[in-house]
């Protein structure tokens, strides 16, 4: 009885041409051609924002407008906080949020999130014709002041911790950074490994075929979001 | 049925018996074992496909934890099936046949604990309208939609629950064994929230997000219903309230049948049984008032042999004659204590038919 019940909404779906999954409030097909309202918050290097409150670059920020460009929406930018974005979102007001979450982000009850679409790590680096040892007792290495790269190195190692306020300054001194940033400050990798973090985009609960399409896009373009995250992370 | 007692024993009282089940249920017990063997792990089996395909679906959650909780009534059998048949000793004098009515309770408190979880579950997801997110998974390359593969796993916990229960139902039925019984139901239960579940993520795919929630209330009340029923009758078997069948349906005849065999003894002026369920088997005691002193203890040991000839679930029944009853006895089929209304004392023409009953074990 149930399962003849199951079948027949099925198959009434599949005449009535819907796409499986659906969306509740139908966020895709009315981005489709039209407008998608995206939220975001400063997080270097994912989101950055100019004066105005426009984003000016950053790596979500990128892909999100040849996400837009891909399913035909225009993009419509609404910046604010993280909590302030996320109410908007549980209430309709926006469609897509970007700004560094991850899949630890606190907000996985309120919002989708979609699935991980690159991981990066955060590292100690060691410069150039000092040995890659992961016995840092004693040594001075840099961290970027109030960031947790400085707590956690703190925490986890016996290192003594040089807060830097520009990690530029960390060029040619061991630092506790991000894996993304070795190359620039001409770093050499250690096994010595802080955090992972796992990026994520944020769609609204429930808007399943919106959520389907964005995570189809994002999955299988590593390369280009490696390209795009090489470009837009500088110290 | 042949003579209770196995070769070598020697004697024992006529009452008791040193095993628990008739031989030619012996290997239905074996069937019932192995079931649960199966059960067991085919459910783990299921939990890690599913605890795999889990994702942020609160539907999933409801029968991957109906899973983890269906566990319990088989592993509740098996461990009561190691115990119940060992002797009684000093410290446990009427033998470990409770261990049945421990296992049974904590089958129905896990039927009932579950439905009513998934009947809170489902209401807070309805009143809050949570609208559940289900995104793709990569599987060998190809991204597919999570909702299939959920599917995929609801069906995989389903189907072979509901051969399972079935099967239980029958053994069940014939052992009379209420810990099988619950199992049963809960496999039932199993297969009914798996389905829900699968209505409720093709809901989700047609973009109803309210179909789950719905769907799996309907569920839960059913569940939670059966739940009670037998966390009712588990309490009531350990407040050694009047043997009832094994479905609670109705009480287990056995005590008219006694009081009945008990009217046609002549020497018998007046009596009263009561019995307690120890698991699968019957304790209890038999008083009566006894017209003359005559024999007395071979009357005694006579009558108490072909009583429990009558039922193989009698296990230990003692016989004591006294002055006066005054216990409570059953009046029929109803539930209400009343006091003292007996059997008519007996009629001489009575007489032949209680010779022949009393004969009965010494033959």
């Amino acid at each position: 009885m149930r399962a003849l019940g199951c079948l027949a909404l099925i198959a009434a779906a599949l005449a009535g041409g819907c796409r499986i999954p659906g969306d509740p409030e139908g966020t895709l097909a009315r981005a489709e051609g039209g407008a998608m309202r995206v939220g975001v918050t400063e997080a270097d290097p994912w989101v950055e924002l100019g004066p105005d409150g426009r984003p000016t670059g950053g790596v979500e920020v990128e892909l999100v407008r040849r996400f837009g460009r891909d399913i035909g929406a225009r993009v419509a930018w609404v910046d604010g906080g993280e909590e302030e974005l996320v109410s908007a979102m549980k209430e309709g007001s926006l469609d897509l949020l970007i700004g560094g979450l991850t899949d630890k982000s606190r907000w996985e009850k309120d919002v989708a999130l979609t699935r991980p679409y690159l991981d990066t790590r955060s590292v100690v680096g060691m410069p150039e014709g000092r040995p890659l040892s992961d016995e840092l007792d004693g040594m001075s290495v840099v961290a970027e002041l109030g960031t947790e790269e400085e707590g956690l190195l703190a925490r986890k190692t016996g290192a003594e911790v040089r807060p830097v306020t520009d990690l530029a300054a960390a060029k040619g001194r061991a630092a506790a950074v991000p894996d993304y940033l070795l190359d620039d400050l001409r770093l050499r990798e250690t096994d010595v490994e802080l955090k992972r973090e796992k990026h994520v985009m944020a769609a609204r609960r429930g808007e399943n075929a919106f959520l389907v399409r964005l995570e189809r896009f994002l999955l299988n373009r590593e390369q280009e979001i490696e390209r795009l995250l090489r470009r837009e992370g500088k110290p | 049925m042949s003579d209770g007692r196995p070769k070598g024993q020697g004697e024992r009282r006529p009452g008791a018996r040193r095993f628990e089940l008739p031989p030619e249920l012996h290997d239905r017990q074996r069937k019932a074992v192995r079931l649960e063997w199966i059960t067991i792990g085919y459910l783990i089996s299921a939990v890690i496909l599913l605890a795999l395909t889990l994702g942020q679906s609160q539907a999933m959650k409801a029968a991957w934890l109906e899973d983890l909780l269906s566990l319990l009534p088989p592993t509740a059998f098996l461990i009561a099936a190691r115990f119940r048949k060992r002797d009684s000793d000093a410290k446990f004098p009427w033998g470990l046949h409770r261990a049945v009515t421990v296992a049974y309770l904590f089958a129905a408190l896990a039927l009932l604990v579950l439905g009513v979880v998934i009947f809170l579950d489902s209401a807070i997801k309805l009143v809050t309208a949570e609208h559940p997110p289900i995104g793709v998974i990569q599987l060998f390359g190809e991204e597919i939609w999570l909702g299939w593969v959920m599917i995929g796993a609801l069906a995989y916990s389903a189907l072979p629950a509901v051969f399972l229960g079935r099967a239980k139902l029958k053994l069940a039925d014939e052992l009379h064994d209420k810990v099988l019984y619950a199992d049963a139901k809960m496999n039932k239960a199993d297969w009914m929230t798996a389905s829900a579940a699968i209505v409720g993520v093709a809901g989700i795919g047609l973009g109803l997000w309210w179909a789950d929630a719905v769907a799996a209330m309907f569920i839960s009340f059913d569940i939670a219903r059966d739940g009670w029923s037998n966390v009712r009758a588990a309490v009531h078997d350990l407040m050694d309230a009047r043997p009832r069948r094994h479905d609670s349906r109705e009480f287990h005849p056995i005590v008219e049948r006694m009081t009945e065999e008990l009217a046609k003894c002549d020497w018998v002026e007046d009596a009263a049984v009561r019995l307690r369920e120890e698991g699968h088997v019957f304790t209890g005691e038999v008083l009566l008032v006894p017209a003359t002193e005559e024999n007395l203890l071979e009357r005694l040991d006579d009558l108490a042999g072909h009583l429990r000839s009558l039922e193989w679930k009698l296990y230990d029944i003692v016989v004591v004659p006294v002055r006066e009853i005054d216990i409570p006895t059953p009046d029929g089929d109803g539930d209400r204590r009343r006091h003292i209304e007996r059997f008519v004392p007996v009629s001489p023409a009575g007489a032949d038919q209680a010779d022949h009953g009393k004969g009965g074990q010494r033959a």
